[in-house]
């Protein structure tokens, strides 16, 4: 009996103590929120226009394409020049391009594809012709992918 | 012996509270933490390793080209895509950075922030049309760029990866 006078105010004493040490740890793991790093990958972090979703889609349809006409197992589709003839109405980034001079280097591109779709020898020289024409627009409204576009030509 | 139990109790109590005391100090300390955001775009590189401005000014130093990373704040993007953006060199000078094949872009308003990049950088001559894009690009007024008449020799760079970070001071309001 006389024991438990003893230990009863202690035990209190280390309830309190516990209940103030807790409510630290708790303070401690909000803290840690703050110091979080957020990290995002992102190739394509503003929103694209239809025409630049569309020139990239046309790029690796190209790039196809040149694959067939090196290994002589094939030419450009009717499905790439309908995709060609698609730039004419599909919404540009900046809305300032699409200018006469933009339908005409448009047409340009479009007759070369026909040409090259039609020819069943000279693939390689039709092929290099379409891509030229594609620089020559890209030069007057985008210089930005030229250089990519260059790497299409087959050597 | 009773009453030395307690004492003992009491100041343990006390104690503890004080030290919750200094815990809240050192909470309103970390309230005021930086909090970084980081975004990264193309290859997937590191800070490691990454040289100062004045490290590359340096470095760069009688070479037509060089291999390298570098860490510098971002004075403009391109406002229509974010298919380029130029880096702060220091006393008025910048260096504009291009991506790899246009294979990526980076966030358009990623003007002011911290960029690390990695890839080539060079001395080459930016051509009069590629100027005038470049200030089309940024939506600079027509008279600026009417008056673009002589091509640059500059450093540019194209990257193969570009690290942004974004360091934002978190006050006590914002929490």
């Amino acid at each position: 009996m006389r024991l438990n006078n003893y230990y009863i105010p202690i035990f209190i004493g280390i309830f309190f103590l516990l209940i103030a040490c807790n409510n630290n740890v708790s303070e401690d793991a909000v803290q840690e929120i703050n110091e979080t790093k957020l990290t995002a990958v992102d190739d394509h972090p503003n929103e694209d226009s239809e025409l630049a979703l569309l020139m990239r889609k046309m790029y690796h349809d190209a790039d196809s394409i040149k694959k067939h006409i090196v290994n002589e197992e094939g030419n450009i589709s009717q499905e790439y020049i309908d995709a060609l003839e698609r730039i004419h109405t599909a919404t540009p980034t900046d809305a300032d391009v699409k200018t006469p001079e933009f339908s005409a280097y448009t047409d340009l591109m479009i007759n070369e594809a026909n040409t090259l779709f039609s020819n069943e020898t000279n693939k390689k020289e039709g092929f290099n012709r379409l891509v030229n024409r594609c620089v020559e627009c890209h030069q007057s409204f985008c210089p930005g992918p030229i250089k990519k576009i260059n790497k299409l030509k087959i050597k | 012996m009773k009453k030395i139990a307690l004492i003992v109790s009491v100041f343990a109590f006390i104690s503890c509270q004080n030290t919750e005391n200094k815990e809240e100090a050192v909470k309103e300390e970390i309230k005021e933490e930086v909090e970084v955001t980081v975004t990264k775009h193309g290859k997937d590189i590191s800070e490691e390793g990454a040289i100062t401005v004045a490290e590359f000014l340096s470095q760069m130093e009688g070479k037509d080209s060089l291999y390298t990373k570098i860490t510098a704040p971002i004075n403009e993007v391109c406002a229509k895509k974010g298919c380029w953006m130029t880096l702060n060199l220091g006393n008025d000078n910048e260096m504009r950075v291009r991506f790899k094949d246009y294979d990526f872009f980076v966030p358009k308003d990623a003007g002011g922030k911290i960029a690390t990049i990695e890839g080539f950088a060079k001395l080459d001559t930016t051509t009069v049309e590629e100027l005038k894009h470049y200030l089309e690009d940024a939506n600079a007024p027509q008279e600026e760029i009417d008056a673009v008449t002589e091509p640059e020799i500059d450093y540019v760079f194209e990257a193969e990866g570009v690290i942004i970070k974004e360091e934002k001071l978190i006050s006590n309001e914002t929490k």
